[in-house]
């Protein structure tokens, strides 16, 4: 087997651990991650998160996601030889002032998203970290891409009790939001992250932004009502006490609060931000909803 | 206004529903509204006391694609063959399969770690000839491979040193068990994510049962006899759709809830008729040698015995009310910890 150096060459520093390297015509980036300088872990073995990341990297091939070519070990430093994405991808893409000029750009990068969520859920893969910060763009060839997989893991029946400290707040489902003392959830909460992507995309700002739990469900509750048994059956024995759903609340009106959206667009927004898991929408069928037609 | 938007909203939210398939009202009196109201809210009330949480199941494309998928991760006739011409030794390999079945009662993890576990076991094995004479390697190897699955799957990842609980004759160093784990990860390519008979088992019993979600009784039977298909080799001939799809026929079967030649006209669409009768067949003689279904303790089987020459008994006792399916009951086995030889730096060095 051909040791790292016989393999890539022409390395050039893009960052403290990120090179740009090259074998034969190709350009790739290689991230070097040190198994031992990790605190925590130095007698614990190869850490959990990169094993994770890797081997579900490593089943990956889809257009929307960098791709993971190699891993190669060196001592104690893992490389990871990815896909090489040029200066035109911009990380955080709803940083990019360019995205909110042509309304169409947000259906493509929103279709991309879903796509690329639908594609790991039929692979049994929850990515429970989806938000801007790992989404790389290149407007010009409007292609987008999803990073970091760290926190993303497979389900199996039975569904059984996940971490609850992972993904970023605001980006957080109901449902994840409510259990901390029981994380039992699956695809749903993929899929509400995008719903919050895709009201963020429209309003410029993220959906819901409170600094804790309570705060969030709260502001959650203000714009899509507080949840009744109707509305998502069994909800009183999830949140266990009913300080966390506060005063009764009515669901506003989501036409008046994205006014810039056709009917079709505000259908499956209500879909995707659906309060009960069981009932939003799936990413599978969310790529077929009628707003995506045209694109 | 509001409440006629509250009502819509519902049946928006009954429309998402992959519970259930229900044809839509486009129209009629709000009476007749009403009606499908009242009519679509209480089936789902009750469903959703009965039944765990749904699952989005595979779709039929997904499953086509695990069942190609799946080939790549079995190693089962391979490790067979090596197995039944003498290169792997057979004793040394139910050891190791009988501590890691052990270890893994002992820290309550899922049923499907086990044969995740066997998994990376197994595939290492056909890939990679471990020393002759060196019978620690084994061991070494089990524990790297526990390691690995409970850091992929589990949400608490005991420490290296404590993973190595029971009657082991070797303690390995941290820095050791990191070596094999890099060997491992290496020789497997890095591609941990395992295909289990679990894979398919909710698709499976979801099917055959006219699309509508299994007992949980159901799924805790299923997943109890595909644990005990981990002990011996005899289903290593089988891949895991092939087990899945014999253990939800067999399972559906028992319960007399489902037709059985519409079960298997179904099934053969994914696996093959010859092997899925047959893996029935073998699944049958398993469940009646290890006793009833509500008989929690275990009966002698008639798997080969290990060398060690224990049945861990507690590896097939499941209680029906266990909320936390997944896991088996804890050992309260209080043996004495056999005496375990410390290892130096170069046996490992050897290895790897």
């Amino acid at each position: 087997m051909l040791t790292l150096r016989e393999k890539y060459y022409d390395f050039d520093q893009i960052s403290s651990k990120v090179f740009k390297c090259r074998r034969d015509d190709q350009f790739f980036t290689m991230k070097i991650v040190s198994i031992l300088n990790e605190e925590n872990q130095a007698n614990n073995g190869v850490p959990y998160w990169i094993i994770r990341e890797i081997s579900i990297l490593k089943e990956l091939d889809h257009i929307n996601i960098v791709r993971l070519i190699d891993v190669m070990t060196d001592g104690p430093d893992l490389f990871l030889v990815f896909e090489y994405l040029d200066n035109e991808f911009q990380a955080d893409f709803l940083k990019n002032p360019k995205m909110f000029m042509y309304p169409q750009m947000k259906k493509e990068f929103l279709y991309q998203i879903l796509n690329t969520v639908a594609y790991l859920h039929a692979r049994k893969i929850l990515l429970r970290d989806l938000r801007p910060e790992n989404i790389l763009v290149n407007v010009r060839t409007q292609v987008l891409k999803i990073a970091l997989f760290g926190a993303a893991r497979t389900f199996e029946a039975p569904l059984e009790a996940y971490s609850s400290s992972v993904g970023c707040l605001s980006y957080r489902s109901p449902e994840v939001l409510f259990q901390f003392g029981c994380e039992k959830y699956s695809t749903p909460n993929d899929v509400w992250a995008v719903g919050c992507i895709f009201g963020e995309m429209l309003l410029h700002r993220p959906l819901f932004s409170g600094p804790s739990d309570v705060e969030l469900l709260d502001e959650i509750f203000t714009l899509l009502g507080t949840p009744t048994e109707e509305t998502w059956p069994g909800v009183t024995s999830i949140c266990g006490t009913c300080a966390l759903m506060g005063p009764p609340q009515q669901p506003k009106d989501l036409a008046k609060e994205f006014p810039m959206l056709n009917p079709d667009g505000l259908d499956l927004l209500s879909k995707m931000l659906c309060l009960c898991p069981n009932y939003r929408i799936s990413a599978e069928d969310a790529v077929k909803h009628p707003y995506f037609k045209g694109v | 206004m509001a409440p006629s938007f509250d009502f819509a909203s519902s049946l928006l939210c009954t429309e998402d529903s992959a519970v259930f398939d229900e044809s839509h009202n486009n129209g009629g009196t709000m009476m007749s509204m009403m009606g499908v109201y009242e009519d679509t809210w209480s089936p789902r009330k009750r469903h959703f006391d009965e039944e765990p949480d749904e699952l989005p199941l595979l779709s039929d494309e997904s499953l086509a694609m695990m069942v190609e998928k799946e080939c790549q991760h079995w190693p089962g006739l391979r490790c067979l063959n090596k197995l039944q011409t003498g290169d792997l030794d057979f004793g040394a390999r139910m050891e190791a399969v009988d501590w890691i079945l052990k270890v893994r009662s002992h820290f309550g993890y899922c049923s499907r770690s086990s044969l995740v576990i066997q998994n990376y076991l197994d595939r290492f094995l056909c890939a990679y000839e471990l020393p002759k004479g060196r019978v620690w390697t084994m061991q070494l190897l089990a524990v790297a491979c526990l390691s690995l699955a409970a850091k992929l799957d589990e949400t608490e990842v005991p420490l290296s040193l404590d993973l190595q609980v029971g009657e082991s004759k070797f303690l390995f160093e941290a820095k050791t068990i990191q070596r094999m784990e890099l060997l491992v990860l290496s020789t497997l390519k890095w591609r941990m994510q395992a295909i289990t008979p679990f894979t398919f088992l909710d698709y499976f019993l979801c099917k055959i049962n006219d699309d509508q979600s299994p007992l949980r009784s159901s799924i805790m039977r299923s997943i109890q006899l595909i644990s005990s298909t981990a002990r011996g080799i005899d289903f290593l001939e089988f891949k895991p759709s092939e087990i899945a799809a014999a253990v939800a026929m067999y399972v559906m079967g028992e319960t007399q809830t489902v037709d059985t030649g519409k079960a298997t006209s179904f099934l053969i669409q994914h696996v093959e008729k010859e092997r899925l009768l047959k893996c029935v067949k073998m699944i049958q003689e398993l469940s009646c040698n290890s006793g009833s279904a509500k008989d929690s303790s275990a009966s002698v089987t008639c798997l080969p015995q290990s060398p060690i020459g224990v049945l861990d008994a507690l590896c097939f006792s499941y209680k029906s009310d266990d909320t936390n399916a997944g896991s088996s009951v804890n050992s309260s086995h209080n043996s004495p910890v056999a005496k375990r030889r410390k290892l130096n730096k170069t046996c490992g060095a050897d290895l790897l």
